[in-house]
């Protein structure tokens, strides 16, 4: 479990906070930071490759916001992130618009002079990705919810682009919050907070749900709007980033095990040590066996491993073994051990078969002549001749 | 060894394949598993072909059956159920302390490395490693050897 999904994903995150008309809006001075900061979790945390996201800040009008957003929608062919973080404004029809740097916010004004929300939802829906997420950070974003086609009550919303997932920082007539001073705007300080440190309650991987869950339980606590989210499909399940601080709080389950790659005493190996598709005539023969046991005064460890040379041309693996624990005569604790390996002659078809068979034969072979094998006069006899047939 | 070749080619009639399609090495450690009172484990050593048993002791692996100093790589080896004559057996007393090592040349002939040989030795030397270890360690990867390799390790106490 090395990479998530959602790194392989395409972003686009907008952040507007400085306002150039007369007649315009007060500046959020933490705009920029909140997109560039996201930006950079992003790489670190969610391991998106830093080539397929794009930080736009500041864009002058509607069509620089526009190109930018049509870009990423043709851009992303697996999944697509589109973040906004700067003022929401709503006009006489209750319509969510998204402000550049020259938007006007006179209500004879607003409509040329922001970016329509409805617009946005029209290109993610032609959107050729399987997932897309839209997250919203400004005031009355809860009525993306809506314009999505769905119901805001921050739990169950029907939204009718498939795999689509909003989440947005407030509800449809409420304002966002970006406290002065602070460098990120409330919503999106908690969502970089909890990409860099973790939630040492939640799992070990964070899912938009428990990113969702998270913020939600963070914002109420710090007396700011709740977040609101709408899903379709089972994009609420889409892992973004593995928890930093899983494992500190929950047992060795919640851990993601790091195993070391075998280590590499000679060489180069040319072949990898993956497995690939075994012929269909040896599928019953496993890769590998392991096994261990202790017996009176013996510690045993077995294993057989198919070589990568069979792995890499997808054929049995033709070694074998067979351990074997046996009472001696007159004692119910006194053991002895018959271990046999063997090496299917590897130009030989049905190899494999014989190794196996030929280890369970000398060990049933063995059994009734351990006591004259074990006796010391059976040294004696072979020192006159040391080979047997 | 006589009877199990025989099991094998009724094993290949059985199953109506030629015997020698069965063909394999094999090699097998009798070990006492209770210290008597002379202080020494008794074992019997029985192989046909190229595998090899190796008594780790003091660091240093003995070769129980000599192949070592034999040709390296010899292309025709001996196999059941065809070469029943070419049977080796060896008789050893090991003491407290001493590993014993069956092995098939997917980890002998590697072994003829130095490198690897102290590593196994640094390695199994210790108390026995847990079973997802001993197959870490048993999974070393070396250039130019990618036969199946099988081990079976016996720390005698």
């Amino acid at each position: 479990l090395s990479s998530l999904p959602f790194s392989r994903a395409r972003a686009l995150l907008i952040g507007v906070g400085t306002h150039h008309t007369e007649a315009g809006l007060p500046d959020v001075a933490s705009a920029a930071q909140s997109a560039r900061d996201l930006a950079s979790m992003l790489v670190r945390a969610c391991k998106l490759e830093p080539g397929k996201i794009t930080v736009l800040i500041d864009p002058i009008d509607p069509k620089q916001l526009g190109d930018a957003i049509a870009d990423a929608t043709e851009m992303a062919d697996d999944i697509l992130l589109i973040y906004y973080v700067g003022h929401g404004l709503v006009n006489q029809n209750g319509d969510l618009y998204l402000a550049t740097s020259g938007t006007d916010r006179r209500l004879n004004r607003l409509g040329h002079t922001a970016f329509p929300y409805p617009t946005i939802r029209s290109y993610v829906s032609e959107c050729g990705a399987s997932s897309k997420i839209v997250m919203l950070d400004c005031c009355f974003s809860g009525r993306a919810i809506n314009a999505l086609g769905g119901v805001d009550d921050g739990r169950l919303a029907v939204v009718d682009i498939a795999g689509a997932y909003v989440l947005a920082s407030a509800g449809g007539e409420e304002v966002a919050f970006a406290p002065a001073g602070r460098p990120h705007t409330a919503f999106s300080g908690e969502l970089i907070k909890l990409l860099a440190e973790g939630d040492p309650t939640g799992p070990s991987v964070l899912t938009l749900d428990h990113v969702y869950g998270y913020l939600d339980r963070t914002l109420v606590a710090g007396n700011f709007p709740r977040p609101r989210r709408a899903a379709t499909g089972g994009i609420s399940e889409l892992g973004v980033a593995f928890n930093p601080a899983s494992g500190s709080r929950h047992g060795p389950a919640n851990q993601v095990l790091v195993v070391p790659a075998p280590a590499i005493l000679i060489g180069n190996p040319r072949l990898t040590s993956t497995p690939r598709a075994k012929e269909p005539r040896t599928q019953d023969v496993r890769d590998s066996e392991v096994d261990g046991l202790q017996v009176g005064n013996l510690e045993i460890r077995a294993v057989s491993i198919r070589g990568d040379e069979h792995r890499f041309y997808g054929e049995a693996r033709q070694d074998a073994f067979d351990i074997w624990v046996v009472p001696r005569a007159g004692s119910s604790d006194d053991y002895a051990v018959v271990a046999s390996v063997a090496d299917g002659i590897g130009s030989q078809p049905n190899s494999h078969i014989g190794a196996q068979a030929a280890c369970r034969f000398l060990r049933q072979e063995l059994l009734e002549r351990i006591p004259e094998l074990l006796d010391p006069a059976y040294k004696a006899s072979l020192s006159s001749n040391s080979r047997e047939s | 060894v006589n009877a199990v070749a025989d099991r094998l080619r009724l094993e290949a009639h059985t199953r109506d394949i030629p015997a020698r399609t069965l063909s394999t090495t094999l090699t097998c450690g009798l070990v006492e598993a209770q210290t008597p009172e002379t202080g020494t484990s008794r074992a019997v050593f029985l192989n046909v072909g190229d595998s090899a048993v190796y008594v780790l002791r003091s660091g240093e692996f003995g070769d129980v059956f000599g192949h070592d100093d034999t040709e390296i790589y010899s292309s025709v080896a001996s196999a059941l159920p065809g070469s029943i004559s070419q049977v080796e057996v060896v008789v050893a007393d090991l003491i407290p302390g001493d590993v014993v090592l069956l092995c098939t040349d997917g980890l002998s002939n590697v072994m003829r490395q130095v490198g690897v040989r102290r590593q196994l030795a640094e390695w199994w030397s210790r108390q026995p490693p847990g079973l997802a270890e001993f197959y870490w360690q048993a999974s070393f990867r070396a250039q130019s050897y990618g036969d199946d390799r099988t081990v079976i390790c016996m720390w005698v106490r």
